[in-house]
């Protein structure tokens, strides 16, 4: 289910960690349009506070937003509720970074200061221990360091603490990745063209130099802090050996020029910060500080102290001081990167940059859309402009009922020209024109035209799906989409004796092309139609067929958007009607109902189309067709689309079916104007979608829940999309698809075997005398 | 040309200047004949332009003037006022012509605009020579005001009003005031409590000496104009009187429940009743709609619905004396009685009919005769013949007795009962209840006289002379219809009647082996099942139709089937065959069904050649009774019908010979019982008023008996959507094996348990039972159940109309699955459950899922849907307004009350918090944890649990949501009124295209409406809240004191008049008249305007055919000179 599940916890959790007035935020978007940062689909703050308000984890977990914000406050200064939302921003990292943890320190760590000090402690005091027992030969004469704690051997531990720290970071990304890129396929060589970006992040910060009217210099000292500890990490892990030795370079030498810079910067920076954190609280940037912030940088300050401390120590000759400064340096750097790097602030280092490398790939994987806003205007009108984005074409989708499938966000794109291939394009090809968001939509919009302006404008640009280049081309070349020869049109009726159509004859009965290639293993739509003829005949109704002269009447054809296909096929069937002298067309489907009697200009007022329901009506009303048999049988009724909301037709088959004696018919959950689709319409005969992801099986769970024994429809679509989905959900000895038609005709045939029942009803009347 | 015409353009700032070019119209002007001065000015509406006009008038000795300007709605007013003021008559010398609203602001370019203005100023500088000197009217205004309408707006107006020491009359439709805003609990945002700050409001107009309260009325004609209205209000009747001292006690004995409106159904009241305890007046008011369909169809006008009551509570002896005041005879009705009640019951509709019939044996069975009260009358010594003690006679005389008439019966059997005792075989009707009830009527003073026989033993003309002074007829139809078929008298062949007579009263035995028995009435199913009991060995049942068509009662048929009987039907009798004079068989003939006859049954028709022979010993044929008139012929001549019964008034009773009534079988031929007794009621009032020489009331009734119709099934009490299924009651039957041998009644009756229970489906559809137990109850004896509404007429100067909303009804809305669902509650719903007056008494619970009327635990999770039927054009295009903020007040109070850990979810479109106070009160409601979810709920549904999924996407995070709640209110829109459209047509006011009544203008005139001296105040103009409301109401209690204030309205003069010499009383003008203006005069046969009313919309001048009505300062000669001036060239 695409829907979530509301997480009560998450607005705590982030609380304890440092969010504020999450209740104040009225989602007004200042804080977002305040942002220098924030741009196209990655907005924030509001929408991570808008997730918080609600408690919806999965999609904070899936947002790079809070890594692209380096808090430069200005949000803060803007909310008009005095929020605070780039407090919120940084608790949510916070939280981030506990979730990517696996460990679970993290989560440890940060809700806990003395957990986090005794862990530091703990790896600290190990690492002295270990120098303690394991260090080599003291020389107290000359300060030989490299004699103390060989390089070699302390290279090989820092290159082990680091691959464990690495991996530990890595394996932490690797959970932020799988977020972010969730439903984002991307080729791996554009992550490889796109590596420089992540480089260009990580070594620069350049997106912090846009950020903002906070102090200019924070880029610049952060860069400075950033350089140093680059500095330092790079002599450690690459060059360990080359910077601690005993000889002591010449001023110039590389090792000491950057070391003397790193350490400058990394004391003087982090100095300056602490000092920002501890004395300047009412500064807007300061006023909150969590313990790690301050512990962190701490850390960071007295590492960058004791180091240069044994540099000071070694020049000065004390070897005792320089061993043992180097001890408690040694110990305070592993202890802070232990616990700073996978579990704490530090990890932002690997977070930030990967974030903003994966938001990029998202936005190079946005293709351009089609769909051009003068087009669907010229198409559909401006009605849809007056849409107030409430949202209910999106709850009543029956897409809503499987994932997130939303019609607002459509029109929403469309009016703001912000289509995109996914958000639009494809999309639309989702849906299946069921008409339910038009019934309920508070404005009115034609939501379906919309759509098939969008699938045309596709169409016109050659991008067809797949799926549909078959049907389309037989519809092009054959007149039907199933594939079949015109010639054979008719075989599937030959058993019925299914009369020619003649000018004499009220009818001409219009075969859908479903019906007469049912390609399906049930046959269900065959043998429907095989009981209307029957039927039909029963009752003495004058109706003929054009037979092989039909052409499909194009339905799916206009609403996947194949516009030339369509009016070939309008042309061919108009001229056949006109032609052969019909009065009255009588269609087995409500799709080709609905297509002769709203869609061809050339049938209105000249030729009638009515579905056969509604005859069938009539019939049974009048006494030409008597559904004597009992049938003693659950029966749920289906409502198709085409016949229910798009035209109307609720009453008479279910007049129909209750005019059959013994069945007893019990609605569905979902049923007349708020019937759920079988997903046949709008080309979704031809789609493939996983088990979950189709309409018919949601229906059928629906119609098994009512305890009913035979769904009954009046729609080939219907009739396929069900048995299709009974047949994967392999419950046929549960439940069967029937036609009305086939319903009746099973109480008209059997009458001879049933005994009639009346009812005595109590008369006053007196004939004779009573007193 | 001795016109001087000034002529004078506006630039109205740039607003005209910007696109005409008023220096060159002003120069066009000035060549124009007539023109003197031409000027343009920056803004003549200000001082300096009105004293320009006034200036030039004196200097140039103007006679017209003309301004170019805005729209006449704007200025048109000031500029007479100028030209007054410079000693004109304004009507005559100044006109003004709009170059702005029909120029400037709609003319792309300046060319255009200002050959547009040229134009428009040539057509009024050419009408306005031919204007004429017109003087306004004025008419004295009465100081009363009329507020239609109590909820706060109509209390709030009439107190300013009364306040200000003119008089108000606040007509309420309700029972009691105070309106929608009483319903609510707590008034956002400040969270006042409605009752603390409505309440003084209720009692003020209760109090106050100038406010005259007239609750449950209604308006229901509005005659006359601004000033002086007419007003015809409808008291409605309360049923109890202003002694009513609100004690209650009616409403605890009263047996009828009905859901309290006031509290939106969400509890029981009775149906005498007050809408809450605080109502204002309180005084209780008895809920009575169109008579019970089960007391409409009982012939005798039973008061059935009362006595079911009665045995619902268990007070039986109470029900048996409902009954006694229509039937006599209750335990002999409550056996045999064919209930037509029980068909019309509109239970049936639910399940199945109340068991009417067997509840009034049951009351029958269960008190004692004795008990029923007999009213205290004064003997009347007036002597009354009654002929016959049939049900029919019996009727008479104990209903006569009870009025204190001396009444003799004559019988001429040994036994009284007539055909109840001959006919009615006695498993059916057992003597002994027969003989206790005939006991019991004597015992009133009735005397009898048995074995008398009319024309055997005495006359009529004896009786007369024995000094009766009204005799009755009720003699019945004993004698037995012919088949007119061969052999017909054979022995063996014995008539229904007789031999049901002899075995009634002899228990002779005298059936026969095999019996046949002719017809298919109910007599046919006594004679039948008699002949079982009597001896016979087979019974056979002959009818010529099939059992569908049988008129005989369906359980004396399944009765007779029981016990063995041959039903042969589509079969007809052709002829006895007999051997030696006896019968031995009868041939029959075969028929099948035609087409249907005038009785609505179809008609046998004989297969030819079909014919077969039944063997058996005995026929008794049942086909039909005549009456025996001819003793009673012998000495007086009567009327006959052609059945041979007797020709009566079918009101008076009164037959041929005047003082002789007759009713029952001897009128009707044979019938029912209650038949008959419906007979005996007629006959008792006629006698009544024929002895008090009051025959003439009949007239009267006969008129009234042709308008009177068929009650609507909407006056009805609706029928309640969940009521239960309940099974009917049935009787206990002895075995048809036992009962076969004997004569013991079959029909054991009902139990307690059931009959209590049966009585307890009751929908009690005519709302109060008047079963009268108030009436006892009441020490103030307040309670008057004949009180009838009254009209009334008051004449008031100003009204204000303050009808408010109605809520919508969110049932067809079946995606949120209200009504259907137990937690899904409208708005109104959720107020009354936080109102301590509701019915939680102030708590916030859930519903309980299997009784509405239960609530259990709090909610642990809300979800509060806005825009429900708002903002939708499904529904109602229109914001309601209000129910952001209700919504926001409901989140707070289900924090406050239900605790802090409560879930509650908001679901809005856009937040409307615009008043004072609104937006911190939003703040801080969602400082308080509430969450705010943008996006519309799509649908709700209901787990098996009862927890309800709302469905609805975030907008803002662009997720589908899917929540389970405990409880989902829907904020349901604000609706006009659904009378409306009744009140606009009363009022003369007009209607918006969103329903709400329409003011004059949106900003400049938001109270008053195209009536003058109607005002709106409050919802009914649209949809409002308090503050609002109360400002409107204030608004238009100013509008009323100005009017009252003032005591003069002047009415402008421009309107119609109908020259008399030239109008040929077509009176087409009177049926076009919007405003009612127009009367006509019967003795000169013209039509009239009234000036007072008329609008001068000319509505009558464009129609007149004559040419004889004409809109003062809008006459052919001012129009076609405007036309010529625009199309000169």
């Amino acid at each position: 289910m695409g829907r979530n599940a509301i997480d009560q916890n998450l607005l705590g959790e982030i609380e304890k960690l440092g969010a504020k007035d999450m209740e104040l935020c009225m989602q007004c978007g200042n804080c977002a349009a305040t942002c220098p940062l924030s741009s196209g689909t990655n907005t924030f703050p509001r929408k991570i506070y808008r997730y918080l308000q609600l408690g919806l984890k999965d999609k904070l977990l899936e947002s790079p937003e809070p890594w692209l914000c380096y808090y430069c406050g200005d949000c803060n200064t803007d909310c008009p509720r005095g929020a605070e939302p780039a407090e919120t921003m940084m608790a949510t990292r916070r939280w981030l970074t506990t979730q990517f943890d696996w460990t679970g320190l993290a989560q440890l760590f940060y809700s806990s200061p003395k957990w986090q000090v005794a862990a530091f402690l703990t790896v600290t005091l190990g690492i002295i221990l270990l120098f303690l027992f394991g260090h080599g030969p003291v020389i107290t004469d000359r300060v030989a360091l490299n004699s103390f704690a060989p390089p070699h051997w302390v290279h090989i531990g820092d290159q082990i603490m680091f691959a464990i720290l690495g991996a530990l970071l890595l394996s932490n990304g690797f959970l932020m990745y799988r977020g972010i890129m969730k439903n984002t396929p991307i080729p791996i060589v554009t992550y490889l063209t796109q590596a420089p970006v992540f480089l260009l992040h990580y070594l620069t910060q350049k997106r912090w130099r846009k950020c903002g009217t906070g102090p200019s210099s924070r880029w610049l000292r952060h860069f400075l802090l950033f350089s140093g500890y680059v500095v330092m990490e790079i002599f450690i892990i690459g060059f360990l050996e080359n910077f601690q030795t005993d000889i002591v370079h010449p001023f110039w030498h590389p090792t000491r020029i950057f070391g003397y810079y790193a350490t400058v910067a990394l004391m003087l920076i982090s100095g300056n910060m602490l000092y920002s954190r501890w004395y300047v609280k009412e500064e807007k940037l300061h006023r909150y500080s969590d313990f790690t912030d301050v512990f962190f940088l701490i850390l960071l300050f007295v590492s960058a102290f004791t180091g240069i401390l044994i540099h000071i120590f070694r020049l000065s000759g004390w070897p005792i001081a320089t061993y043992t400064i180097y001890t408690i340096h040694v110990a305070i750097v592993v202890g802070m990167l232990s616990i700073m790097l996978p579990f704490g602030k530090l990890s932002h280092l690997f977070y930030r940059p990967l974030a903003i490398f994966l938001t990029t790939l998202k936005e190079k994987a946005v293709k351009e859309s089609q769909v051009v806003f003068e087009t669907v205007t010229k198409d559909v009108g401006d009605n849809f402009m007056g849409c107030m984005q409430c949202g209910t074409c999106s709850g009543v989708c029956p897409w809503s009922r499987i994932t997130y499938y939303s019609p607002r966000q459509i029109l929403r794109n469309i009016s703001l020209e912000t289509c995109t291939q996914a958000t639009v394009d494809t999309t639309a090809w989702d849906c299946a024109t069921c008409g339910a968001c038009v019934e309920h939509c508070p404005r009115g919009i034609q939501i379906i035209d919309l759509v098939k302006s969008i699938r045309e404008q596709n169409v016109a640009a050659k991008k067809l799906p797949q799926i549909f280049t078959a049907p389309v081309s037989s519809l092009k070349k054959k007149g039907n989409p199933w594939n079949g020869k015109p010639q054979d049109r008719l075989d599937w009726a030959k058993a019925v004796g299914m009369p020619a159509f003649s000018r004499e004859n009220e009818y001409c009965l219009f075969t859908c092309c479903t019906t007469a290639y049912d390609t399906s293993s049930s046959k269900g739509c065959e043998m429907a139609g095989k009981s209307l003829v029957k039927l039909l005949a029963l009752a003495d109704v004058s109706f003929g067929t054009l037979g092989d002269k039909e052409s499909c009447c194009g339905d799916q054809a206009a609403s996947i958007g194949e516009k030339e296909t369509f009016s070939g096929l309008e042309k061919k069937n108009t001229d056949m009607f006109i032609g052969s002298g019909v009065k009255k067309i009588l269609t087995f489907s409500p799709h080709c109902m609905n297509t002769f009697k709203n869609q061809y200009a050339g049938l209105k007022n000249a030729v009638d189309t009515e579905h056969y329901i509604e005859l069938l009506d009539r019939l049974i009303a009048t006494g030409r067709i008597k559904p004597v048999g009992m049938i003693d049988m659950t029966v749920t009724y289906h409502d198709p689309c085409y016949l229910g909301r798009h035209n109307g037709i609720y009453d008479a088959p279910r007049r129909v079916l209750n005019s059959i004696p013994k069945l007893r018919l019990v609605e569905m959950e979902n049923n007349r104007e708020r019937s759920l689709c079988c997903g046949g319409g709008g080309g979704g005969l031809w789609k493939e979608y996983p088990l979950d992801h189709r309409f018919g099986v949601v229906r059928v769970r629906q119609a098994i829940k009512t305890g009913a024994d035979v769904i009954a429809t009046a729609c080939p679509y219907c009739i396929r999309m069900l048995n299709e989905a009974i047949t994967e959900l392999n419950v046929e000895n549960k439940i069967q698809v029937q036609d009305i038609s086939e319903l009746v005709l099973t109480s008209v045939e059997f009458s001879n075997d049933t005994k009639k029942s009346h009812t005595h009803i109590t008369s006053l009347e007196q004939e004779d005398c009573h007193v | 040309m001795s016109e001087r015409i000034g002529f004078y353009i506006c630039h109205c700032g740039i607003n005209i200047a910007y696109r005409v070019r008023v220096a060159e119209v002003a120069a066009y002007a000035s060549t124009f004949p007539g023109v003197v001065v031409a000027r343009d000015y920056l803004f003549m509406c200000s001082d300096p332009g009105q004293e320009l006009i006034e200036s030039d008038v004196k200097k140039y000795d103007l006679t017209r003037v003309v301004v170019a300007s805005c729209s006449p709605r704007m200025h048109e007013k000031t500029f007479r006022s100028a030209c007054q003021r410079a000693g004109l008559n304004p009507y005559h010398a100044f006109h003004m012509v709009c170059v702005r609203e029909h120029g400037s602001w709609v003319t792309e370019n300046e060319d255009d605009a200002t050959e547009k203005a040229r134009i428009i100023v040539r057509a009024g500088l050419k009408r306005v020579s031919f204007q004429n000197a017109l003087i306004p009217s004025q008419f004295s205004v009465n100081s009363n005001s009329l507020i239609v309408g109590g909820g706060i707006a109509g209390m709030q107006a009439a107190i300013d009003i009364a306040s200000a020491g003119f008089k108000a009359y606040l007509v309420e439709k309700a029972p009691t005031v105070g309106g929608h805003m009483l319903q609510y609990d707590k008034a956002f945002p400040t969270l006042d409590c409605t009752a603390c700050i409505g309440t003084p409001k209720m009692v003020a107009v209760g109090q106050d000496k100038n406010i005259e309260l007239k609750s449950y009325c209604e308006v229901e004609h509005v005659s006359g104009f601004v000033g002086n209205f007419k007003v015809t209000i409808n008291n409605k009747a309360r049923y109890i009187k202003t002694n009513c001292t609100g004690c209650g006690d009616c409403a605890k004995v009263c047996p009828v429940d009905f859901p309290n409106e006031w509290d939106v159904n969400t509890k029981m009241r009775k149906a005498v009743y007050l809408s809450f305890p605080q109502a204002v007046p309180v005084r209780y008011v008895i809920d009575k709609r169109t008579t019970a369909p089960c007391r409409t169809s009982c012939p005798a006008g039973t008061n059935v619905q009362g006595y079911v009551q009665m045995v619902k509570i268990g007070n039986y002896q109470q029900a048996l004396n409902i009954i006694m005041e229509r039937l006599p005879l209750p335990g002999v009705l409550g056996r045999v009685c064919p209930h037509p009640c029980e068909t019309d019951c509109r239970r049936a509709l639910v399940d199945s009919a109340v068991s009417i019939r067997d509840l009034k044996r049951f009351a029958a069975d269960h008190a004692r005769l004795e008990d029923v009260p007999l009213p205290e009358v004064e003997e009347i010594d007036k002597k009354i013949a009654v002929i016959g003690s049939g049900p029919v006679g019996l009727t008479v005389a104990y209903y006569l007795r009870r009025k204190g008439f001396k009444v003799c019966i004559f019988e001429s059997m040994e036994k009284p009962g007539g055909m109840l005792r001959t006919g009615i075989p006695d498993y059916r009707l057992p003597p002994a209840i027969l003989d206790q009830e005939i006991g019991h009527i004597l015992s009133t003073g009735v005397t009898i006289k048995t074995g008398m026989a009319l024309g055997r033993d005495f006359t009529l003309a004896s009786l007369k002379d024995q000094g009766f002074d009204a005799i009755f007829l009720g003699i019945g139809a004993h004698v037995p219809v012919k088949m007119n078929i061969e052999n017909e008298d054979a022995d063996g062949v014995v008539d229904a009647v007789p031999f049901l007579r002899k075995e009634n009263l002899e228990k002779a035995g005298s059936a026969k082996k095999r019996v046949v028995i002719i017809g298919g009435g109910n007599v046919a199913m006594d004679a039948a099942r008699v002949a079982v009991r009597s001896g016979a060995q087979s019974v056979s049942v002959v009818y010529r139709r099939t059992e569908q068509e049988m008129p005989a009662d369906h359980e004396e048929i399944e009765g007779a089937k029981e016990e063995g009987i041959n039903f042969i039907t589509l079969v007809g009798p052709k002829k006895v065959v007999t051997e030696n004079g006896r019968v031995i068989g009868i041939e029959c003939i075969k028929n099948k069904l035609g087409p249907v006859d005038a009785g609505g049954r179809r008609r046998p028709v004989p297969i030819e050649g079909s014919e077969y022979v039944i063997a058996c010993d005995m026929i008794i044929p049942a086909i039909g009774q005549s009456v025996e008139t001819e003793p009673v012929l012998k000495d007086t001549h009567f009327d006959l019908t052609a059945r041979g019964t007797f020709k009566v008034d079918p009101f008076t009773m009164q037959t041929s010979e005047p003082g002789v009534f007759a009713a029952g079988d001897a009128v009707t031929g044979p019938a029912t019982v209650v038949e008959a007794i419906a007979g005996g009621h007629k006959v008792v009032k006629a006698i009544e008023r024929y002895l008090n020489h009051e025959m003439d009331l009949f007239d009267k009734e006969r008129k009234q008996q042709e308008e009177n119709t068929k009650p609507d099934e909407k006056n009805f009490v609706p029928i309640p959507e969940d009521a239960a299924l309940v099974a009917r009651a049935k009787s206990v039957f002895i075995e048809p094996v036992t009962r076969k041998s004997s004569f013991e009644e079959v029909d054991m009756g009902l139990s307690e348990a059931s009959a209590q229970s049966d009585a307890g489906k009751c929908l009690n559809c005519g709302g109060c039972c008047e079963c009268k137990l108030c009436v006892d109850a009441c020490k103030a004896k307040a309670i008057d159940h004949d009180i009838k509404d009254e009209r009334e007429i008051i004449d008031v100067g100003s009204i204000i109309i303050a009808t408010g909303f109605d809520l919508l009804d969110p049932t067809p809305m079946t995606q949120y699955g209200y009504g259907k669902y137990a937690n899904v509650f409208t708005n109104l719903e959720f107020e009354r459950l936080s109102n301590a007056t509701g019915p939680t008494l102030g708590k916030l619970l859930k519903r309980d899922l299997k009784d509405r009327m239960k609530f259990t635990e709090p909610p642990k999770s809300v979800a509060i849907l806005h825009c429900i039927g708002s903002r939708d054009i499904n529904y109602h295009e229109y914001c309601s307004r209000t129910c952001c903020m209700y919504a926001l007040k409901y989140a707070h109070l289900l924090k406050d009350k239900c605790g802090h850990g409560t879930m509650v979810y908001n679901f809005y479109i856009d937040m409307r918090c615009f008043g004072k106070g609104y937006e911190e009160f939003y703040k801080k409601v969602q400082s308080e944890g509430v969450r705010m979810i943008r996006g519309k709920v799509g649908s709700i549904t209901e787990a098996t649990n009862g927890m309800l999924t709302v469905v609805a996407e975030d907008t803002l995070s662009c997720r589908m949501l899917e929540i389970e709640v405990d409880m989902a209110i829907l904020c349901t829109a604000m609706e006009p009124r659904s009378n409306a459209q009744d009140v606009m047509r009363k009022f003369g006011i007009g209607i918006g295209a969103d329903g709400f009544f329409q003011e004059e203008h949106p900003k400049l005139a938001p109270v008053s409406t195209p009536s003058s001296g109607v005002f709106l105040a409050g919802a009914c103009q649209g949809p409002k809240d308090i503050p609002d409301t109360v400002a409107q109401a204030k608004g238009a209690a100013a509008e009323c004191m100005a009017l009252s204030a003032k005591g003069i309205v002047e009415v402008p003069p421009m309107i119609s008049y109908i020259d008399p010499d030239v109008c040929v009383g077509c009176q087409v003008c009177i049926v076009l008249c919007p405003y009612s203006a127009i009367e006509f005069d019967y003795f000169n046969a013209i039509s009239v305007v009234n000036s007072a009313v008329c609008k001068g919309c000319g509505s009558c001048a464009g129609h007149c055919p004559s040419g004889a009505a004409k809109v003062r300062h809008f006459t052919d000669q001012q129009i076609f000179a405007e036309i010529d001036g625009l199309l000169l060239n």
